[in-house]
């Protein structure tokens, strides 16, 4: 019965320290955080543990959740802050804004070349660029989030969040242009 | 806007498209490869080995309950001891009426049990010996039961919430 409640259900039963609930909440939200983690941090190993302190960070600060966002909005917005504490813990000295390593290319060997080569392409791009940038181009073009979402997510405005996906999409739209049909 | 600013915009908007509906439809093959890649099969290890490691995690931070003050001095429930029995003690008679019990619901003001919100799931949408607020009602009132037994009184407010219905193939 349980995998049928919905998210806000469930998280209200969390709150008092249902377990079960909460770990319905993991099944149905860890496989797409791990995957926006993955798309977001460059060390493919370090993602699962980025995920772990997500839902741990989400299980102390359920009894304060006032459900103000959807539940699955905050869990992003802490997932991306547990991305960006981690971000600043690699490179203690560095700008968040100017991130120059490659993030996980993607699917590896034995898929066809065809996708292979453009999803390097496309994440060898979006890893050059700052993580609000990424994020929101992840969350608005593949996750299919509303502007107004993604801006809880990053904590910024409507505004910053369309500025960050026009500049994202006007710099992939010339760097992937070679892969177009 | 200019004609080459047009153009250029329009030129964007469309490979932005492309890019999008490219990376979700790559995105999509990858998930169907899941059963002969290798990297991806290593998702499921991953994420089984998170929902461990997260519950264990939790099982090591235990909530911290509001305290109920009951009829009798010196005798306190918390309000996740309250909603775990009423939930406990709510789910057969739910189920006798084709229903379940999604949560409960309580308001606790200065230590004292205000108001109680059953959400409950019908189950079914076979034609029903009773209606929605026959069910509903018998159900309150197995609730201001426990409450008397538990708490010594039943003032609270207790209202049954017909959250949604789960029907065959859903």
């Amino acid at each position: 019965m349980l995998d049928s409640l919905p998210d806000e259900t469930l998280a209200r039963r969390a709150q008092r320290g249902d377990s079960a609930a909460f770990d319905v909440l993991v099944v149905r939200h860890a496989p797409a955080l791990l995957k926006f983690v993955r798309q977001t941090y460059p060390v493919a190993s370090d993602c699962d543990d980025i995920v772990q302190e997500t839902f741990i960070a989400a299980w102390k600060a359920l009894p304060t959740f006032a459900f103000r966002a959807q539940f699955r909005t905050w869990l992003y917005s802490l997932a991306s802050r547990k991305t960006i504490d981690a971000l600043r813990r690699r490179r203690p000295q560095g700008d968040l804004d100017a991130a120059p390593e490659a993030v996980d290319a993607g699917p590896g060997p034995g898929q066809r070349a065809e996708y292979a080569d453009f999803l390097a392409a496309l994440d060898r791009e979006l890893a050059g660029m700052p993580y609000p940038a990424r994020a929101a181009w992840w969350l608005r073009e593949v996750y299919d989030l509303p502007i107004a979402e993604i801006a809880t997510v990053l904590h910024t405005t409507e505004g910053s969040v369309r500025g960050l996906l026009q500049r994202t999409r006007k710099r992939l739209a010339t760097t992937l242009a070679e892969f177009r049909p | 806007m200019s004609t080459a600013a047009e153009d250029d915009y329009e030129a964007t908007a469309e490979a932005a498209a492309w890019i999008a509906a490219a990376t979700r439809k790559f995105a999509g093959l990858a998930e169907m490869d899941a059963a002969t890649d290798p990297r991806w099969a290593e998702t499921s290890s991953a994420l089984s080995a998170l929902r461990t490691g997260i519950a264990q995690r939790i099982s090591a931070l235990p909530r911290q309950g509001k305290m109920i003050r009951t009829a009798r001095r010196g005798i306190g429930v918390s309000h996740i001891a309250l909603a775990k029995l009423l939930t406990a003690a709510l789910a057969e008679p739910a189920a006798s009426v084709a229903a379940a019990v999604a949560d409960v619901e309580l308001t606790v003001t200065d230590h004292a049990l205000t108001a109680v919100r059953i959400h409950l799931i019908g189950i079914g949408a076979d034609e029903r010996a009773r209606t929605y607020l026959q069910d509903g009602d018998a159900l309150r009132h197995d609730a201001a039961q426990v409450l008397d037994e538990t708490l010594g009184d039943h003032t609270a407010e207790i209202t049954a919430i017909w959250d949604d219905v789960v029907v065959a193939g859903r």
